[in-house]
């Protein structure tokens, strides 16, 4: 017999739906919990505790046991994906794509937030100066940046200036390789040859550690913060390399 | 006496008694008849309980009428006795707390459940009624089974999820619904006062 397509949870007696809910796998109770209030405290009146959890939400959502992590890729529903982000903030680690946000006020929402490191893929116009300078995170990544080479040159005048305190590693990746010359323009800096360079070592925040690759161009924040610029260069994309050498990124006294 | 001191006997099994097994029989709401062994209505605690007090001999549940289930159909009742005969002797699970709890559904279960959601939706109103845990655990497990990959939003077409605006409506409307006796019981009660009663009822 043909299986009807729905079934009418709500409609069953409350033991009988409890009974139910306790057969449900991790994954299918936190869907439930997004739909309304009555899903969401049915799910939270069993008192289960999640000791860590990561969660890595495209079209289907996973949870997974590490914590602190955060995936948001794919566009399903703005709404849908603002509440993810609020009831979800990710201590550690956010995964995003930009195209999940309606507009530039939610992204800038998500940015603030005290969030370590931030991976952006598809990074397009919503993400402006301000916002990029809104960020309080340690770690910024993009797989694809939209945004001219002139506004990069802008966010490090402003952090030698004192923006973006906590930042440690800027990495973006510039697929239009037109005036990437522009990046550094007006800002002194000291050209450290490939060789030298590359015998140096930046630890991040998640106690990676990473080694610099071709030339590096050294200057300092107001502070004596010193950082570095390597850019990548291929055939037909560079990658781009900001590094803040806090004492505690130094490794072995090289920098 | 020790067992290996105990006396050999050749014993006639043919003369052993052997019990003769007792079929009791249940009526459904829309007066389907079903008989049912003593040992399948082991598997429900309520029927259990209530043929251990009836205390029927065999002679008793082919004299007396049916027993009556009131509360149950005979399609769904069909169901419920196919799977307590399948299952009969076997061991009912004690609830451990686990979470979420692990039950495999048997193909025989699978086969039993292949039916429409509107009488699985019955199944396990039954099981529940008639206190038949493995049953209200593959039953349950099969609704739960459903939300397996599902999006929220298919979440909710599969379970008839209702919207927080949805619950919002449905409880004004219900409580729109209940007003009118309530006042009808005010205006009985300010009624009675007025004319000296001291008591309600």
């Amino acid at each position: 017999m043909a299986v009807a397509p729905s079934f009418p949870l709500y409609e069953l007696p409350k033991d009988e739906l409890r009974w139910v809910i306790r057969f449900m796998d991790p994954n299918a109770l936190f869907k439930l919990s997004l739909l309304s209030k009555r899903s969401k405290n049915l799910v939270t009146s069993r008192n289960w505790k999640a000791l860590r959890i990561t969660i890595l939400v495209s079209q289907t959502i996973q949870i997974r046991s590490v914590p602190s992590f955060l995936g948001l890729q794919e566009c399903v529903d703005f709404d849908f994906n603002n509440r993810v982000l609020k009831m979800l903030v990710p201590k550690k680690v956010l995964l995003v794509s930009t195209t999940v946000f309606e507009n530039k006020t939610a992204l800038q929402k998500a940015l603030v937030q005290n969030i370590d490191e931030l991976d952006i893929n598809n990074l397009d116009e919503k993400l402006t100066l301000d916002g990029l300078l809104c960020s309080n995170s340690k770690r910024i990544r993009s797989d694809v940046w939209r945004i001219s080479p002139n506004v990069l040159n802008k966010f490090l005048k402003l952090w030698k200036s004192g923006s973006n305190f906590r930042l440690e590693q800027l990495c973006v990746l510039f697929v239009d390789l037109q005036g990437l010359d522009v990046i550094m323009k007006g800002i002194p800096h000291r050209v450290v040859p490939r060789e030298q360079n590359e015998q140096r070592r930046f630890k991040l925040s998640n106690r990676r550690i990473e080694a610099l690759e071709g030339e590096g161009m050294d200057f300092h924040r107001f502070d004596g913060t010193k950082a570095t610029v390597c850019i990548k260069e291929r055939d037909t994309w560079a990658f781009i390399y900001f590094y803040v050498w806090h004492d505690h990124c130094v490794v072995n006294n090289i920098l | 006496m020790s067992v290996e001191n105990a006396p050999v006997v050749d014993v006639d099994e043919a003369a052993i008694p052997v019990e003769k097994k007792m079929y009791y029989r249940f009526e459904s709401n829309d007066k389907k008849e079903f008989r049912v062994s003593e040992l399948a209505i082991q598997q429900s605690e309520t029927l259990n309980r209530l043929v251990e007090a009836m205390g029927y001999t065999s002679e008793d549940v082919e004299n007396k009428p049916a027993i009556a289930i009131e509360n149950i159909d005979g399609k769904t009742l069909k169901l419920v006795f196919q799977w307590c005969e399948h299952h009969k002797g076997e061991a009912i699970p004690v609830d451990d707390g686990s979470v979420p709890k692990i039950v495999e559904i048997p193909e025989f279960d699978a086969k039993l459940m292949d039916i429409d959601n509107g009488l699985l939706f019955k199944l396990i109103w039954a099981a529940d009624y008639l206190n038949i845990v493995q049953l209200l655990n593959v039953s349950c497990k099969k609704v739960a089974n459903m939300a397996q990959g599902k999006t929220p939003a298919q979440l909710r077409r599969v379970y008839l999820l209702p919207s927080d605006e949805e619950d919002e409506a449905a409880k004004r409307a219900a409580q729109e619904a209940q007003d009118p006796r309530a006042r009808e019981v005010e205006e009985e009660f300010e009624e009675r006062k007025r004319q000296g009663g001291n008591s309600f009822f």
